[in-house]
C-alpha cells in the first residue's frame, strides 16, 4: 500500500467527513513522528494529471488551512508508509522549524505584467553602425546593443521589483520574488501574509493598479503557503528561476 | 476564509477568460510548490493541456500558456475548417 499525502500539520485537524481528495478518495490523518499528515491511501496506480485532481488536491490543503496553516505536498506524490516515516524523520527539525514560521499565515501572490516594448531592432544612436563597416561589425554592434538592452531591462525590472518590496513592507512575514527581465511576465511574487494583517494587505495591493499605471496586476490568494514549504535540500521544478 | 478564485483580480487587458487564471494560478501552486520527496511524484499527464510538464520542468506562466492557449485556438479552428 502507498500514500497520497497531501500536507502536514503540528496536531490533527477537523475535516469534512464529506472531503473527498484525489481520485474521489477519502481523506486520513496519520501520526507521522511529531507531525501529523493529512493523506489518503493509494494502490499502485499512477496519479492522472487532471483538472479535477488538481483541484481536488488543492480542496483538501484549503480545508486545512481554514484550521492551521499546513506544510502542503506539491501534486503528485506516492510514499510507501516507510518512506513518509523516513522522510518525516530526517527532516524533522528543518519541519517543526517551517511549521512555526509559517504559524498562522496564508500565501498571497502578485504577478506583474509590464507591456513594454523592448527595443531590439536597432542600435542606440550613440553605436549606429559607421559608414562601410563590414558584415561582422555591424553584427557585433547590434549584438552590444541588444546587450545594452537587456542590461537595461534588468535594472528597471529590479526597480519594479524593488518598488513592491517596498509597498509591501510591514505587511509580510517573508517573500519569494522572482524576476524575468526578459518576459512580459517580469515579477512573480509570493509573500506570506498573518492572517491578521490580511485585511490591510489586501487594502495596500488594491492600490498597486492606480499607482502604478505603467504595469498590469495579477493578484491572488490566500493560498496554502506551497512557496515557503519547499526545502531548501530538495530540488525546484522552477522554471525560468534563477 | 474564501477560494482564492474569489480573490484574483486582473487589471488591464486579458486575453484570458477568468477560469483559465485560476486553473493557471492553481497550477502554479500546486504543481510548482509545495514539499518535495525527491524521485516520488508519479503522475501521468491526463486532460490538462495547459501546460507542457516533465518530472522537473513545469512551465505554467501566463505568458507560455497564452502561447498554448493561442495555439489550442488555432488548432480548433483548423479542425473546425478541415470538417
Amino acid at each position: 500500500m502507498k500514500f497520497y499525502p497531501y500536507c502536514l500539520v503540528g496536531q490533527p485537524v477537523e475535516l469534512s467527513e464529506l472531503l473527498r481528495g484525489v481520485d474521489g478518495r477519502e481523506i486520513l490523518q496519520r501520526a507521522v513522528g511529531t507531525l501529523t499528515a493529512v493523506l489518503s491511501e493509494w494502490d499502485d496506480k499512477k496519479v492522472d494529471l487532471t483538472r479535477e485532481n488538481v483541484l481536488r488536491h488543492d480542496a483538501v490543503v484549503r480545508q486545512v488551512l481554514e484550521e492551521v496553516t499546513p506544510l502542503p505536498f506539491r501534486f503528485g506524490h506516492l510514499v510507501t508508509p516507510d518512506q513518509l516515516a523516513s522522510y518525516v524523520d530526517s527532516k524533522s527539525e528543518t519541519l517543526q522549524s517551517k511549521l512555526q514560521h509559517l504559524r498562522n499565515c496564508v500565501e498571497m501572490s502578485v504577478k506583474i505584467i509590464w507591456n513594454r516594448e523592448i527595443d531590439l531592432a536597432g542600435p542606440p544612436p550613440e553605436a549606429q553602425p559607421i559608414q562601410n563597416a563590414g558584415k561582422g561589425a555591424a553584427f557585433l554592434m547590434s549584438k552590444r546593443a541588444e546587450i545594452q538592452a537587456e542590461a537595461s531591462n534588468s535594472t528597471e525590472v529590479a526597480a519594479i521589483a524593488n518598488w513592491l518590496k517596498s509597498e509591501t513592507a510591514g505587511l509580510v512575514r517573508d517573500e519569494l520574488v522572482v524576476l524575468r527581465p526578459a518576459e512580459r511576465l517580469v515579477v512573480s511574487a509570493s509573500f506570506l501574509v498573518d492572517r491578521s494583517v490580511l485585511w490591510a494587505y489586501k487594502k495596500r495591493t488594491a492600490l498597486f493598479e492606480k499607482e502604478r499605471s505603467d504595469l498590469h496586476f495579477l493578484t491572488s490568494g490566500p493560498w496554502p503557503p506551497y512557496s515557503f514549504s519547499n526545502n531548501d535540500l530538495e530540488f525546484k521544478t522552477h522554471l525560468g528561476v534563477s | 476564509m474564501s477560494s482564492p478564485f474569489d480573490q484574483i483580480t486582473i487589471d488591464g487587458e486579458s486575453n484570458f477568460e477568468e477560469s483559465d487564471i485560476s486553473l493557471l494560478e492553481t497550477l502554479d501552486h500546486v504543481l510548482n510548490r509545495g514539499l518535495v520527496i525527491a524521485g516520488e511524484i508519479t503522475i501521468s499527464v491526463a486532460d490538462i493541456d495547459l501546460i507542457f510538464i516533465g518530472l522537473n520542468v513545469l512551465v505554467s506562466s501566463v505568458e507560455k500558456a497564452n502561447e498554448v492557449l493561442r495555439e489550442r485556438q488555432r488548432s480548433h479552428l483548423t479542425s473546425e475548417s478541415g470538417t
